[in-house]
C-alpha cells in the first residue's frame, strides 16, 4: 500500500462482533466479526448464499441479529431501525435497484437530501441543541407553513439542496437523464442514480450491494472510478459486496470472505487471494 | 358513572348467564349469520388464492346470481329480437378479445351486429307509436316467455355465472396480468358498480322473494327423548371432564405440548378462548346463586339441572377446542422440530388428548341434548344454510388440496409468471376460479335471498365480508369459515347484550370492523393466513 | 407550432421549479381561472349553479384531498365520506354553538383542523398495514363515524329529524357585517352560506377556496413533503433507508388529506346542499371520490379537477341530453345506467390508461408540441 493510502485510513469506524443471524431454521450468519476502518474501501466477498447481503442488512438495521453487537462510531448497539441508521450517516444501495420509479432522476437524488432538508425554523431549533428540543414541534409547524407557499425560506432551502444535487449529477455524469423517470433508464444508469442518491445523503459509511452487477467492462471501469473518487474526495468509508474478483482486488484496501455464513478469511486482497480456504470455497475441493 | 361502568362491564355477562337458553339461541343465530358471511368470504378467498385479485365484486355477484335465479323462476319474457341482439353482442365481445385475428374480426362484426339489432329494437320501441307497435311489430315484439322451476333455474343460473366468469376474464382480467394489486382491486370496484347497474337494469330493482321450498320456521325437536339413567351418566362424565380442564395445565403432556409448539406454531387465542368458555361455564353455574334480582335462590330442581347442563356444555366446548388446537399445534410443532433437529424429540402420549377430547365431546353432547329437550328454537332454514355451507367447504377444500386443477390454482396464486412458465394456462385457470366463485356466490345468494328477499342491499354484504377475511386470513378456506363464525356470533352478542346494557343500538354496523381493526394492528395476516414477509 | 418550448430557457433553479415552466401553460391556466371567476357575469340560471358548478367545486376539493393520500402517498383510503362528515358536522357545531360570529372562512379552517386530527387517529394503523388491509381500516373509520354521527344526537344539536341545516353565514363574520366594528369590510363580506345566499356567492367562494387549496397542495407536492410522500408510495422500504420516518410521513399525508376533505365536507353542508343527514357522507361518497381520483389521474392536481368534472357531468348529461334524442329513462333506470357507466369507465381507464385523464392531457400536450407536424 502506498503512503497516501496509509495516511487516509484512520481508526475503526464500524466493528462487527460475533454476529449471528437466523431465519427460523436457516442460519444466515454465524459468529462473524470484522472491523472496517475510517476511510478505507472494504470488500465483502464470497460464493452465493454466503450471507453477504444479510450482513449489509444487519449493519443497515433491516435485520436484527440474534447474537452479537455492532459498534458504529463508538456506540454499541444491536437493534437499530433503518431510518436511524440513515440519520447516523450510513447510506446504502441495493442489489435490485431500489429507486422510486415514479420520480425522475433529479427527484430521486433529491430524496437523498431529505434528512438534511429542514426549514429555517427547524435549523435554528437544532442549533440550540438539547435546549431547543421542546421548540422542535413549533419549528416544524412554522416550516410547514412556509412549505405551503413554497416561497421565501422554503424556496431558498430547496434551491440550496438543488445545487448540491446538481454537483453530484455532474460528478456522476448523468446530466442528460436528469428529468427522465428512472423507470425508463437502463439498468446500468439506474445503478448510477442509486449511487447518486446515496451520495446525496453525505454519508460517513457507504454500503454498496453489488454495484457492478450486470455491467460490461467499460461500465465497471466507470463505476470503479466513481467509487475511488468518492473515497478520495470525500473520505467516505466504503463497504461493498462484489463478485468480480478483478474489481475487488484492484480497488479494495481490505477484504473479508464469507462462506455459508461464516468468515473464512480477512485481510489484504493479496493475502486473501492466496488463502487455501478461500480457493477451496470458490473452486471446490481438488481430488 | 359507576352505573355506566357496571352496565358496560358486568351487566352483559349477567344477562348472558342468567338465561342460558336465550344465550344459546343468540349464539346459534349468530353462528348462522356467520355461516352466511362465511359463504361470501369463501368466494373472496377462492379468487384471491388463485389469482391474487381481491374481488370486491363478490358481493354484487351474490346479488346478481340471486337476481338471475329469481328472475328465471318468476318467469322471463325474452323478446326474440332482444335475445338475438344479446347473444350476438356477448359472443362478439368474447371473440373480439380473443387471440386469433380472424376471431377478432368476426367478433367485431358480431358485436356490431348485436348492437345494431339492439338499437333497432330500442328505436322501434321508442319511436314507433303504440298503434304500429302492436300491429305491425309482430316481428319486433314477439318473444318467448318461460318460467323455470327451482331445479331447472339453479343449473341455468350456474351457466349464467360461468358465462359471466368467461366474460370477466376476457374483457378485464387478461389486460391486467401484470398490474399491481391495487389496480386490480379498483377494477373490481368498477366491476361492482357495473354489475349492480346491469343486474338491476335487466331484472328490475324491486325486492323479490325467493322460495326454495324449505320452511323458514322452527323445527320441532322435542321428540328426541333419552332415558333418565343415560342422562345421569352423561352428566357424570361431563362433570369429570370439566373438572379435568381446570387442572389441565398440570398435566405434563399438555405442558410439553405447549413447549414443543412454542415458537414454531402459535395457536392463536387457545388459552384465552378456552379459559373464557371454561370460566363462562363456571360462572353460569354460580350465577344463579349470586346474581341480584328475584333469582337469588335456585328455584327448584329443574332449574338447577338446567344451569348445570348449560355450564357443563360450555366447559365441554372449551375442552374440545383446547384439545383440538393443542393437538394440532403439537403435531405440527413436532413435525417441524423433527425436521430441524432430527428425530430426537421425546415421544408424546396422545392418550391424554384423546381422553380429554372425548370427555369434552360428551359434555357438549349433554348440553345439546338438554337444550333440545328444553325447547331451544332452531330454525329449519338456517340449519339448511349451515349444512350447505359445510358441504361447500369440504368440497372446496378437497378440490384445492387433492385435484390437479386445485394444485394449478395454488401455483397461480403464488406467482403468475412462474405458473405461466410451467405451462399452466393462466386464463383458463382464471375462468375456472371465477366460475367457482360465481357458484359459491349463487349458494350465498340462495341463502341470503331466501332469508331476507333479493334486493340491492345484498351487495352490501361484500362490505361485511371484509372483516371476516381480515380475521381468517385472505388465503385460508377454513379461516373464512371461522372468521365468519366469530364475526357472526360476536356481532349478535354485542348487539343483544352490550347494546341493551348500555342502551346503544345498531352496534352491529361497526362491530365487525372494530374487531378487524384490532386484528389488523396485532395480527394482520389473520388467524390462518400466511405471514407477509417483505423482501428487500 | 403554437405550443413550443423551444426558446424558453430556464436560467435559474427557481424558474425550473416553477409550477408551470412553459409559458403557454401559464397563460392557459390563468385564462381558465379568470374565466371561471367571470362566469357569474354570464350564467344566471340557478340550475347551472346548483347542479353543476357548485358540486364541481365541492368534489374537486374532495378529490384533491383524496389524491394527496392515494395518489401521492399511496395509502388507499375508503373513508373519505367519513372525513368529509367530520368536517361537515364539526363546522356545524362550531358555527351554531361555539363561534356563531366567526366568518365562514375561519370556520372552515377550524373544521378542517378537526378533520385532520381525526384523520391522523385513523391513519395510525397505516404504519403496520398496507394496501387492502389499510382500505379495510379506513372502512372501519367510515362505518364507525357514520354510526357515531347518526346515533349521538349532540352532533345534530338534538334535532328530532337528525338533519343539520346550514345557518346563514358571511365570509368574514359578524364583525365585518353591517353593525359590526369593521363595517367597512362589509363590502367584501357577502353571504356565502345557506340556501338564502345567492348561488353566485356560494360558487365564487367555493372557487376561491379551490384555487387557493390547489395552489397550496401543488406547493406542498413539489417540495420536501411531496417528495417524502412519493418516496413512501413508490417503495417505502427504500424510503426508510434514506431517513424518511414512515409513520410521520404517512400521518402527515393523512392529516393534510383529511384537512382538505374536511373542508370539502363543510362545503357540502354550507354551500351545496344546505341541509344534510349522515347519508350524504355515506360510503357511496367515498367510492365516488375514489373514482374521481382514479379517472382523473392518481398523483396529479389537475387530475383531481378532471375527474371531478367528469363524474359531476355524466349524470347531467344523462338527464339533459338523452331526452333530447328521444330516449326517456325513468329515475331508477337512469341511476342504474349511471352506475354501469361509472363502473365500465373505471375499468376502461384502469386498463387503457391507469394514469387517468391527466395522462391523456399530457399526451395531448405532447402531440400539441409537434402540431401540425406528424413527428
Amino acid at each position: 500500500m502506498s503512503e497516501a493510502q496509509h495516511r487516509r485510513i484512520g481508526d475503526t469506524v464500524l466493528k462487527v462482533d460475533n454476529i449471528s443471524l437466523r431465519f427460523g431454521g436457516v442460519r444466515a450468519i454465524t459468529g462473524v466479526s470484522f472491523e472496517i476502518r475510517q476511510g478505507e474501501i472494504f470488500s465483502i466477498i464470497g460464493p452465493n448464499g454466503a450471507g453477504k447481503t444479510s450482513m449489509l442488512n444487519v449493519i443497515n438495521g433491516f435485520y436484527h441479529p440474534q447474537e452479537g453487537t455492532i459498534s458504529y462510531k463508538g456506540t454499541v448497539r444491536r437493534r437499530m431501525r433503518p431510518h436511524e441508521a440513515a440519520a447516523t450517516g450510513i447510506a446504502r444501495t441495493f442489489q435490485n435497484v431500489a429507486l422510486f420509479r415514479g420520480m425522475t432522476t433529479l427527484d430521486n437524488i433529491m430524496t437523498g437530501r431529505l434528512l438534511r432538508m429542514h426549514g429555517p425554523a427547524m435549523r435554528g431549533a437544532k442549533r440550540l441543541g438539547t435546549l431547543g428540543v421542546p421548540f422542535r414541534p413549533l419549528a416544524a409547524a412554522i416550516d410547514f407553513v412556509f412549505d405551503l407557499a413554497f416561497w421565501g425560506p422554503a424556496q431558498h432551502e430547496e434551491i440550496r439542496h438543488r445545487e448540491v444535487v446538481e454537483r453530484i449529477i455532474d460528478f456522476l455524469e448523468i446530466q442528460a437523464i436528469r428529468k427522465t423517470p428512472v423507470g425508463r433508464l437502463p439498468y446500468g444508469l439506474q445503478k448510477r442514480v442509486e449511487l447518486g442518491r446515496a451520495l446525496a445523503m453525505e454519508p460517513d459509511l457507504l454500503l454498496l450491494d453489488e454495484p457492478m452487477a450486470g455491467m460490461n467492462v467499460e461500465e465497471k471501469e466507470d463505476m470503479s472510478r466513481f467509487v475511488l473518487d468518492v473515497n478520495d474526495e470525500f473520505g467516505t468509508t466504503i463497504a461493498l459486496i462484489e463478485h468480480d474478483m478483478g474489481v475487488v482486488m484492484d480497488i479494495s484496501d481490505r477484504v473479508v470472505v464469507l462462506d455459508y455464513g461464516r468468515k473464512i478469511a480477512d485481510g489484504k486482497p493479496d493475502e486473501v487471494r492466496r488463502n487455501p480456504d478461500v480457493i477451496k470455497a470458490y473452486l471446490g475441493e481438488a481430488h | 358513572m359507576l352505573d355506566f361502568l357496571y352496565n358496560l362491564v358486568v351487566a352483559p355477562w349477567v344477562g348472558m348467564l342468567t338465561d342460558p337458553l336465550f344465550l344459546g339461541e343468540v349464539v346459534i343465530g349468530g353462528v348462522l349469520a356467520g355461516v352466511m358471511y362465511a359463504l361470501v368470504a369463501l368466494g373472496f378467498v377462492l379468487i384471491y388464492k388463485a389469482s391474487g385479485v381481491f374481488n370486491f365484486a363478490q358481493g354484487v355477484m351474490v346479488l346478481f346470481a340471486a337476481l338471475s335465479l329469481v328472475g328465471l323462476m318468476e318467469g322471463v319474457q325474452v323478446n326474440y329480437v332482444a335475445l338475438v341482439a344479446i347473444v350476438l353482442a356477448v359472443t362478439g365481445i368474447v371473440l373480439w378479445s380473443g387471440e386469433m385475428a380472424l376471431g377478432r374480426g368476426i367478433g367485431r362484426a358480431l358485436f356490431a351486429g348485436g348492437v345494431a339489432v339492439g338499437a333497432v329494437k330500442l328505436g322501434a320501441g321508442v319511436l314507433l307509436p303504440r298503434g304500429i307497435m302492436l300491429g305491425a311489430a309482430g316481428l319486433i315484439g314477439a318473444g318467448i316467455s318461460f318460467k323455470l322451476p327451482l331445479w331447472g333455474a339453479v343449473p341455468a343460473t350456474i351457466l349464467i355465472m360461468v358465462a359471466l366468469a368467461f366474460v370477466i376474464e376476457r374483457v378485464i382480467l387478461r389486460y391486467m396480468v401484470n398490474q399491481e394489486q391495487i389496480i386490480l382491486f379498483m377494477a373490481t370496484i368498477g366491476l361492482t358498480f357495473f354489475l349492480e347497474g346491469f343486474g338491476e337494469t335487466v331484472w328490475g330493482s324491486n325486492v323479490k322473494k325467493l322460495d326454495i321450498g324449505i320452511p323458514d320456521a322452527r323445527l320441532d325437536l322435542s321428540k328426541l327423548a333419552l332415558p333418565g339413567a343415560a342422562v345421569a351418566a352423561i352428566f357424570a362424565a361431563a362433570a369429570l371432564a370439566s373438572v379435568a380442564l381446570m387442572f389441565a395445565w398440570r398435566v405434563r403432556a399438555v405442558r410439553s405440548a405447549i413447549d414443543t409448539s412454542k415458537g414454531l406454531v402459535q395457536p392463536p387465542l387457545i388459552g384465552p378462548a378456552s379459559l373464557f368458555f371454561g370460566m363462562a361455564g363456571l360462572a353460569c353455574f354460580l350465577a344463579r346463586f349470586f346474581v341480584a334480582g328475584d333469582a337469588a335462590f335456585v328455584k327448584g330442581k329443574a332449574e338447577a339441572t338446567a344451569m348445570l347442563f348449560a355450564s357443563l356444555s360450555w366447559f365441554g366446548l372449551a375442552l374440545v377446542a383446547t384439545v383440538a388446537l393443542l393437538a394440532l399445534a403439537t403435531w405440527r410443532g413436532r413435525r417441524e422440530a423433527a425436521e430441524d433437529h432430527g428425530a430426537d424429540v421425546a415421544p408424546l402420549h396422545y392418550g391424554w388428548f384423546v381422553a380429554l377430547g372425548v370427555a369434552g365431546a360428551v359434555a357438549v353432547a349433554a348440553g345439546i341434548v338438554w337444550a333440545v329437550r328444553s325447547g331451544i328454537l332452531i330454525n329449519g332454514f338456517e340449519l339448511f344454510a349451515a349444512a350447505m355451507a359445510a358441504i361447500l367447504v369440504i368440497v372446496l377444500a378437497v378440490f384445492f388440496q387433492k385435484t390437479r386443477v386445485g394444485r394449478a390454482l395454488r401455483a397461480v396464486a403464488d406467482d403468475h409468471a412462474a405458473a405461466l412458465s410451467v405451462g399452466i394456462s393462466l386464463r383458463g385457470i382464471w375462468v375456472i376460479v371465477w366460475a367457482v366463485a360465481g357458484i359459491v356466490a349463487l349458494a350465498a345468494g340462495i341463502i341470503w335471498g331466501g332469508k331476507s328477499g333479493v334486493q340491492f342491499s345484498l351487495s352490501l354484504i361484500a362490505l361485511k365480508a371484509l372483516p371476516v377475511l381480515i380475521l381468517g386470513g385472505f388465503t385460508s378456506v377454513p379461516g373464512a369459515i371461522i372468521g365468519g363464525l366469530i364475526i357472526g356470533v360476536g356481532e349478535k352478542l354485542a348487539e343483544v347484550y352490550w347494546g341493551t346494557a348500555i342502551g346503544i343500538d345498531a352496534i352491529e354496523n361497526w362491530f365487525a370492523y372494530a374487531l378487524a381493526l384490532v386484528f389488523l394492528l396485532f395480527r394482520p395476516q389473520g388467524l390462518f393466513g400466511e405471514k407477509i414477509i417483505e423482501r428487500v | 407550432m403554437f405550443y413550443r418550448e423551444a426558446g424558453q430557457f430556464k436560467s435559474s433553479y427557481a424558474a425550473d421549479q416553477a409550477i408551470f415552466p412553459i409559458a403557454q401553460d401559464r397563460v392557459f391556466v390563468i385564462a381558465i381561472i379568470v374565466a371561471a371567476f367571470a362566469l357569474p357575469l354570464v350564467i344566471t340560471n340557478n340550475y347551472w349553479y346548483t347542479a353543476v358548478l357548485i358540486p364541481l367545486m365541492v368534489y374537486s376539493m374532495a378529490a384533491l384531498g383524496l389524491n394527496i393520500l392515494v395518489g401521492y402517498c399511496g395509502q388507499i383510503s375508503l373513508g373519505t365520506g367519513a372525513f368529509m362528515a367530520v368536517g361537515g358536522y364539526s363546522a356545524f357545531k362550531f358555527t351554531t354553538v361555539y363561534f356563531p360570529d366567526l366568518g365562514l372562512v375561519f370556520i372552515y379552517i377550524l373544521s378542517g383542523g378537526v378533520a385532520a386530527l381525526v384523520g391522523v387517529v385513523f391513519g395510525i394503523p397505516s404504519l403496520r398495514i398496507k394496501g387492502f388491509y389499510l382500505a379495510v381500516a379506513t372502512l372501519a373509520a367510515q362505518f364507525f363515524l357514520q354510526w357515531l354521527f347518526n346515533k349521538v344526537p349532540w352532533f345534530a344539536n338534538f334535532s328530532s329529524a337528525g338533519t343539520i341545516e346550514a345557518p346563514p353565514r358571511t365570509l368574514l363574520g359578524r364583525i365585518a357585517e353591517k353593525g359590526g366594528t369593521l363595517e367597512i369590510l362589509s363590502v367584501i363580506n357577502p353571504l356565502v352560506a345557506s340556501p338564502r345566499a345567492p348561488p353566485e356567492n356560494r360558487y365564487l367562494f367555493g372557487l376561491a377556496l379551490v384555487v387557493v387549496f390547489a395552489l397550496i397542495v401543488k406547493n406542498l407536492v413539489r417540495g420536501r413533503m411531496g417528495r417524502s410522500w412519493m418516496a413512501i408510495r413508490d417503495m417505502d422500504v427504500a424510503a426508510q433507508l434514506i431517513g424518511i420516518r414512515p409513520l410521520q410521513t404517512k400521518l402527515s399525508a393523512f392529516a393534510v388529506s383529511s384537512f382538505v376533505c374536511g373542508v370539502a365536507g363543510a362545503m357540502v353542508l354550507f354551500q351545496y346542499l344546505g341541509a344534510v343527514e349522515t347519508a350524504a357522507y355515506s360510503i357511496n361518497e367515498s367510492f365516488l371520490v375514489l373514482f374521481m381520483v382514479i379517472i382523473g389521474g392518481l398523483g396529479s392536481v389537475m387530475g383531481s379537477f378532471l375527474g371531478a368534472g367528469f363524474i359531476v357531468l355524466v349524470p347531467i348529461f344523462l338527464v339533459n341530453v338523452l331526452p333530447g334524442i328521444g330516449i326517456t329513462l325513468d329515475v331508477a333506470t337512469r341511476k342504474h345506467i349511471e352506475q354501469m357507466l361509472f363502473g365500465g369507465l373505471m375499468i376502461f381507464f384502469l386498463i387503457v390508461e391507469p394514469h387517468g385523464l391527466a395522462r391523456f392531457w399530457q399526451i395531448a400536450k405532447e402531440k400539441l408540441r409537434l402540431w401540425p407536424f406528424p413527428h
